[in-house]
Order: structure tokens, then sequence, then C-alpha cells
């Protein structure tokens, strides 16, 4: 960034947006800063270190379970919200806690996660399985609320006009009988990960699946949500069986990346064992099937 | 540009280019607690606190800090006062050739801060950013309990 010429410190949304607005495509938004630290733009010439404004730290549950996330609450702050809804908890809480260390979790933010899309993004794969919605604000053209699962079809940064800011996270209520879960699989806790599977399974009161998430991350370009594999399990009796069936299917469903990590075959494979796992995780959490199958009885 | 900053408890205002990294400020001030490592994001060496949260200093442009509050290594103890923490460290052996020192003890800090009896997965977690080449962290994790202990017991921080 060696045109970089001037830092702004707004205290208000309004504020922070009239910046952009003016700044024409030159001025940008940081967030944690630890993407932003690494680029080479000669085209910003200035920053807007949006931290400092209260009504973007926000984390609220509304009485239905609804949930408001400000767009520069930390990973940290995620990983330690003891307010969050159980699913809420197991994936995105689970998610931010496994991001990088400690000193990166203080900095990363909500908004800077979403917009920076990498393979390795963490939250974006938990919020695709909550079925997340980013709420976007502009001077220009005041607000958009945009489905997570439509802001990562193509990318973030090239579905965000310039003077656009990504305000909120909401994360809709979930039925009472729904379990959650993320997981990965990497080389060691701080290193970027092989793959990462967030799942959820909704029931309804016959105990059959009413909904179901199914999302890969780091093994492909950008998350993806599986919808040909959720809607295998939807209208099904949660089963350990169910979950294998599944997972088997996962490698015919994505074109997973290969690196010097691992190649795209082993990536496939691990695709499908961590689905299958998730599921069961999930399927354990509202019908305890997994305790069935270890003969543990109903 | 001018930023404007608490450092190690003292008002400072110091001349930084707008992309510049607050290691490389802190650097040329002359506080070189906060150590030039990997300068990629992976070894923690350059480890310093701001408002109570540990953030690489090579990884954090200086105008972040504008009107927060850092402490680095200096702002703990010095070789005459030790901050129990320090002296912890010492008496455990988990000072070798302590490059990573000042990284490992801002990151014990804070996580003493915030949980003064944490466990053995608590404080690998805390550490986990924090590489160090020659202890194999054993006695680091030992330093760490004994830091705890001596807190817990009252012994006189600066
Ligand atoms: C060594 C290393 C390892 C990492 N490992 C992981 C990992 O395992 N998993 C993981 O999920 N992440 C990981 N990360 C973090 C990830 O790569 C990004 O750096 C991070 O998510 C960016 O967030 P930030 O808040 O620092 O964004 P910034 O650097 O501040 O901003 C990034 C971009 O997003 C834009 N932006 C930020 N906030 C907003 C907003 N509210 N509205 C509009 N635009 C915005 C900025 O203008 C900029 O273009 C790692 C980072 C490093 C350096």
């Amino acid at each position: 960034m060696k045109n970089l010429e001037r830092w702004y410190y707004p205290k208000s949304i309004p504020e922070a947006l009239e910046l952009l607005a003016e700044g024409g495509g030159k001025v940008k938004v940081i967030g944690g800063g630890t993407a932003l630290a690494e680029s080479r733009s000669p085209d910003i010439v200035a920053l807007v270190d949006i931290t400092r404004i209260d009504a973007l730290q926000h984390a609220t549950v509304e009485g239905d379970g609804r949930c408001t996330l400000g767009a520069v609450l930390t990973a940290h702050h995620l990983a330690e919200w003891l307010n969050a809804p159980p699913v809420v908890a197991r994936t995105l809480c689970k998610a931010a806690g496994t991001i990088s260390h400690r000193m990166h979790r203080n900095v990363i933010t909500l908004g800077g996660n979403i917009v920076q899309l990498y393979a390795w993004s963490d939250l974006p794969v938990a919020l695709l399985a909550l079925d997340a919605v980013c709420v976007l604000q502009s001077a220009k053209n005041g607000t958009r609320r945009l489905p997570i699962r439509k802001l990562t079809t193509v990318h973030p940064a090239k579905e965000l006009l310039f003077h656009e800011m990504l305000t909120q996270v909401e994360i809709p209520a979930l039925p009472a009988r729904s379990g959650g879960t993320f997981v990965k699989f990497a080389r060691t806790e701080t290193d970027y990960a092989f793959a990462t599977v967030a799942a959820r399974v909704d029931l309804d009161g016959d105990g059959v699946v009413s909904d179901c998430r199914i999302v890969v991350g780091c093994a492909v370009p950008r998350p993806v949500r599986l919808e040909a594999l959720e809607a295998m399990v939807t209208g099904q009796d949660p089963s350990p069986g169910l979950a294998a069936e599944v997972g088997s299917r996962v490698g015919t469903h994505i074109r997973p990346l290969g690196d010097f990590r691992a190649s795209a075959a082993y990536r496939a494979e691990l695709c499908s064992v961590l689905v299958k796992r998730a599921l069961l995780e999930c399927f354990d959490q509202v019908v305890g099937v997994a305790a069935i199958e270890r003969g543990e009885g109903a | 540009m001018k930023v404007t900053f608490m450092l190690n408890g003292r008002a400072v205002s110091y001349d930084a280019r707008p992309d510049e990294m607050l290691l490389e400020v802190l650097r040329r001030e002359g506080w070189l607690g906060a150590r030039r490592g990997c300068e990629d994001n992976n070894c923690g060496a350059c480890t310093v606190i701001v408002d109570g949260k540990t953030v690489l200093a090579c990884a954090t442009f200086a105008a972040q800090v504008e009107g927060r509050s850092v402490t680095t290594i200096e702002g703990l103890g010095d070789p005459a006062n030790p901050h129990p923490i320090q002296r912890a460290f010492v008496d455990a052996g988990a000072v070798q050739c302590g490059f990573c020192m000042p990284g490992m003890i801002l990151s014990t800090k804070v996580l003493l801060d915030e949980t003064p009896t944490p466990n053995l997965e608590a404080i690998q977690d805390a550490l986990d950013g924090n590489l160090c080449r020659c202890t194999g962290y054993v006695k680091v994790y030992d330093a760490v309990q004994r830091a705890a202990a001596a807190l817990a017991a009252g012994e006189e921080t600066t």
C-alpha cells in the first residue's frame, strides 16, 4: 500500500459510510488488518478503522433465539461468547475458536473474515450452516440484506460496492430440536486446515429431519453447501446408516483443491469422513442415535 | 504521520509512515523487547499487548494503536526488578536463548490476568502462537504454573 496516506477513526456508522462514499474506491475499511497487512495494492490511499464504532460491537440474542452480530466482533469474542444459542455455539463459536492462534483471534473481525473470503476462512463455513444474512450499508444506496449463501457464490469482494460496508450479521432462530457442529482437520492447531465441515440438522415433531445443511470449506476454493446431499437427509429418520451413506457420496459433489499439504483425492476422502462424523454428531445431539449405535439404548 | 498512544504507561507520539507496522516503529524508538523474528505472522516473538489483548506487532499497522494502550516486555519489569512472571520463567529454567521470551511472557501475562489458575490446556492454548526452538515447551508450561502460584500468593507486581 505504497500510496496509503491517511487513516480515519470514525465513531459512528454514518461517518464511516460517508468516508467510503467520498473515497470513490480509494478509501477502504480496515477491521483487524490481518489481511490488509499483506496488501500490496497501490490503489488504497486511506483506511477507515471501524473498530472504534460502538454500534458494530454487539452480540445480541433475541427472545426467539435470533442473533445479531456486529461486524467488528473479533474471532476471540465469538469463541468466548457465552450467551450464544447452543447450535450457534457449536458451529460459529467453535469455528471462531479454531482460527489460528490467540494473537490473530484477538484482532480478526467477523466482517473481515467474511469479506476477505479465502479458502481457509472458517466463519463463513459456519454461517452458511446457520443461514446467516449479511447487512450491507451504504451512504448512497441505503441498506441491503444478502444471505451469506448469495454473498459467497461469487466472492464478497466482487459483490460489495466500494461504498458499502458490512455492518452486521443476522442469524435466524432455529427450531427447538436442532443440532449443529463444525469440524476441522489440520496438521496443527494453528495451521491452515485441510478441510472443514459445518452441518446442521433440524427435526420436526415426529423425529423426522425437516431441514439440513452440509457445508464444506478449506478443501475447496470457497465454502459450499452440498445441497443435493442436504436433500438426501431431509425427510429421513436420522440414523448412523444415513450419515455413512451421505458421507460416502461427498466426493462426487465437490472439486477439491490439491496442494503440498494434501492431494485433491486425499481431501475428497477426508471430506467424506468429516461429513459423516458431522452428521452423526448432529444426529446424536437431536436424538442420541450414536448412543443407540453404541448399544446404550434409546 | 504521528501516532499517539500510551506505551508502558506513558503517553507517546511517534512518527510513522501510514503503511508502517507497529514493530518497525517500536524498534526504531528503542523498544527492542518486541523481537523481529519471522516478520510473517508465524513465530510470535513480536507479541505485544494492546488494550489488554495480545497482538503481533509485525502484523499490526502502527496507526491501528492510535489512542490505545500498548505494553511491551519493558513495561513489565527489568533485570533489577523483574515481574513475578519473569522471575518464574527464570526459576523454572524456561529461558534458553531467550529470543521468544518477551512474547511468551506477555502471552502469559494476559492469560493470568484473565484466568488466574489456568489448567494445562488453557496454558497451551494461550501460548499456541509463541514458538520456541530451544525448550520444547515443558519448562515453559511449568513456568506459567509457577507464575500463577506466585501471583496467587500475592507476590508483588510492578
Ligand atoms: C497466518 C494467518 C493464518 C490465518 N489462519 C486463518 C484460519 O485458519 N481461519 C480463518 O478463518 N482465518 C485465518 N486467518 C485470517 C484470514 O486469513 C484473514 O486475514 C482475516 O479473516 C481478515 O480479517 P480482518 O478483520 O483482519 O480483515 P482486514 O485485513 O481488516 O480486512 C480484509 C478486507 O476486508 C475488508 N473489510 C473488512 N471488514 C469489512 C467490513 N465490515 N465491511 C466491508 N469490508 C470489510 C477490508 O477492506 C479488506 O479489503 C489467518 C490469517 C493469518 C495472517
